[in-house]
């Protein structure tokens, strides 16, 4: 049976209030998450602001000061999707323990956000990497049908944040797509992100899949990871063709899939036909299934197409049926009754989304353009869009509606966005993780035994074992050992611990290089970690937007 | 319900085939599992919402990210 490797790197959203009442400027909380976390887990530093755990995983402040969990190498969907869960079960445990150090701090709140509803077109990413032998570009065609349709149950369900109005999305980051190719990741992200980063030696490529979101749901997390791991595997066999689901344009058809809580849309294919969501992921499933038992297929291949299957038969019958189990499909339910209990009819939003647009284009004239579209703005005495007014008013009227109408709308729109960010808090608070624990929803694959275990050991399999275990035995050595994903560099010792092999099963270790001696030589060591370069291997991205600023945290001056 | 109701359902049971009896079996399990998402959410919204999902949202402010 083949050997796989796959992991998932996640972006949080975190805010703090003080006791007082105030927001806490970010850039301080973060350092102080940084400090907290050194202090509790046993880590061995990277070359930038964060740290490798002892379970493989990697920890740390990204770009955007937001912390970032990047699980570690792991063989099979279950176990990936169970390290994501145990890095916010960390998390929590960090925040926690920086909650009762400083009493200042009335909580701090995590999210699992993807989309931004305050306006700043940004996005919080959660990204896949799956080991692949062939070039990541070249597989592109073959998977991107399979990206586009799967957001039937891999998206995470919210609004279009882009959209004036309240646009329900399977997908809410589709909005953030705006290529089918892109080697991008924070602007002009595409439906595949073509940029080779290998993290291995040469032969090991990387693929590095952007267009994903984070979810709540275990049934959507593993089936995110599974289906697409069996497809990548399927592609370097030649043993799924893929001509019959060419996709004519996949961006118009991942936004009419993620637009469709019917899943009946359905898109233009190249070969003059045309297919749903459900079609697509039927024909990738048809050929994992006819290839289990293959010598190329993983072990845990039947689970996930049992899954699988099981899942599309109930999308294809009756999508409800699933609202206890897929992140949309939850969050769709929830809306809707919201809505209701609002007195705004889910069917009106298409109405209103129109006249705010309309209203959207009126105020561009006027010295308005900038502010957001409020009632009183629109209504008031005052109004820039009177003449508007008028014209509105009879097409509301023709729907059955009227301008008595928008005030509950607007602030349904806000409630529900808060909604959608409050839905995937971390920790006791968050609104999943209440209806997990009045026991209505059915998503679960794993339990808290599992994610507990999964806090502390590696996945066994492969050099996140070993990069584990050495941490474990390692920890506390401060600036002697310095580790990223390729090895473990012992700078006293003036040798590296080869984890350039994926695979890695035992110990290597080697002599540094000239270069690498020269270079340890620095304080700061920030020359060595771009050693890698001159040794043919790519230089990892997150280095790259890190500040060597929160190496050193100040004491924190809440 | 009155003995006569209860006789015809009883023969509309009865003639029912186990596939369709499965059917609103299930129909019957998901409509009560739909009901019990929407109270149990309900609540947990009430607990969950911010007196001002504006600040709340400014608060929560991406600043760059992927």
């Amino acid at each position: 049976m083949r050997e796989c490797l796959m992991g998932v790197e996640t972006e949080y959203a975190i805010s703090a209030v003080s006791r007082k009442g105030k927001s806490l400027n970010r850039q301080v909380l973060v350092q102080a998450l940084l400090r907290i976390a050194r202090e509790l887990m046993p880590h061995i530093r990277d070359f930038g602001n964060g740290m490798f755990l002892q379970n493989g995983s990697r920890f740390y402040v990204d770009s955007g000061l937001h912390p970032e969990f990047a699980t570690p190498e792991c063989s099979n969907p279950m176990e990936a999707a169970t390290h994501v869960a145990a890095g916010e079960a960390i998390l929590g445990k960090i925040i926690g323990a920086l909650e009762n150090r400083f009493p200042q701090i009335e909580e701090v709140q995590l999210f699992r956000a993807n989309v931004d509803y305050s306006g700043t077109e940004s996005s919080w990413g959660c990204h896949e990497s799956y080991l692949t032998r062939l070039n990541p570009t070249a597989i592109s065609a073959q998977i991107i049908p399979h990206l586009v349709s799967r957001v039937i149950y891999t998206g995470a369900g919210g609004f279009n944040p882009l959209a004036e109005g309240l646009a329900f999305s399977l997908s809410p980051r589709v909005a953030h797509l705006q290529r089918i190719l892109s080697d991008e990741s924070t602007r002009n992200r595409g439906i595949f992100h073509d940029k080779n980063e290998t993290l291995a030696r040469e032969g090991c490529n990387r693929l590095h899949i952007l267009c994903g979101e984070s979810l709540c749901s275990q049934v959507s997390s593993f089936l995110k990871i599974g289906t697409t791991a069996l497809v990548v595997a399927m592609i370097e066999e030649k043993a799924c063709p893929t001509e019959a689901v060419q996709l004519s344009f996949p961006l118009s058809a991942i936004r009419a899939f993620s637009s469709d809580p019917g899943c009946t849309a359905a898109a233009a294919l190249k070969n003059g036909k045309s297919a749903t969501a459900i079609e697509i992921q039927s024909h990738y499933l048809r050929y994992a299934e006819a290839n289990l038992g293959r010598k190329f297929m993983p072990e845990w291949a039947e689970s996930v197409c049992t899954e699988w299957r099981r899942i599309l038969n109930q999308l294809e019958r009756n999508p409800g049926a699933l609202d206890t189990t897929l992140d949309w499909a939850v969050k769709h339910s929830l809306f809707r009754d919201q809505a209701r209990r609002r007195g705004v009819a889910w069917e009106s939003l298409p109405h209103w989304n129109r006249v705010m647009n309309w209203l959207r284009g009126a105020l561009t004239a006027t010295e308005f353009h900038a502010m957001p579209v409020t009632a009183e703005l629109v209504l008031g005495p005052n109004s820039p869009v009177k003449n508007e007014q008028k014209i509105i008013a009879q097409y509301l009227a023709d729907a059955g509606l009227n301008w008595a109408g928008f005030a509950g709308y607007i602030n349904l729109r806000r409630e529900l966005f808060e909604i959608d960010m409050r839905f995937s808090q971390l920790g006791g608070k968050g609104i999943f993780a209440a209806l997990d624990r009045a026991g209505v929803l059915s998503h679960r694959r794993f339990g808290s035994r599992e994610i507990r275990s999964a806090m502390t050991r590696p996945p066994s399999f492969g050099r996140a074992g070993l990069r584990g275990e050495f941490v474990r035995r390692n920890a506390g050595q401060g600036a002697r050992l310095r580790c990223d994903w390729r090895g473990i560099w012992d700078i006293r010792r003036k040798r590296v611990l080869d984890l350039s092999d994926p695979f890695a099963a035992e110990e290597k270790w080697r002599d540094f290089t000239d270069l690498e001696t020269e270079r340890s030589r620095d304080p700061g060591l920030a020359e060595l970690r771009h050693l890698s370069r001159f040794r043919g291997i790519p230089e990892s991205d997150p280095f790259q937007a890190e500040d060597p600023a929160y190496i050193s945290s100040p004491d924190i001056p809440f | 319900m009155e003995p006569r109701e209860r006789n015809r359902e009883g023969r509309r049971r009865e003639q029912e085939s186990p596939a369709t009896a499965s059917l609103n079996q299930s129909l019957a399990d998901q409509r009560q599992a739909g009901s019990d998402l929407l109270a149990a959410a309900d609540e947990a919204i009430r607990r969950a919402l911010s007196a001002d999902s504006e600040a709340f949202l400014s608060a929560n402010r991406q600043e760059g990210g992927q």
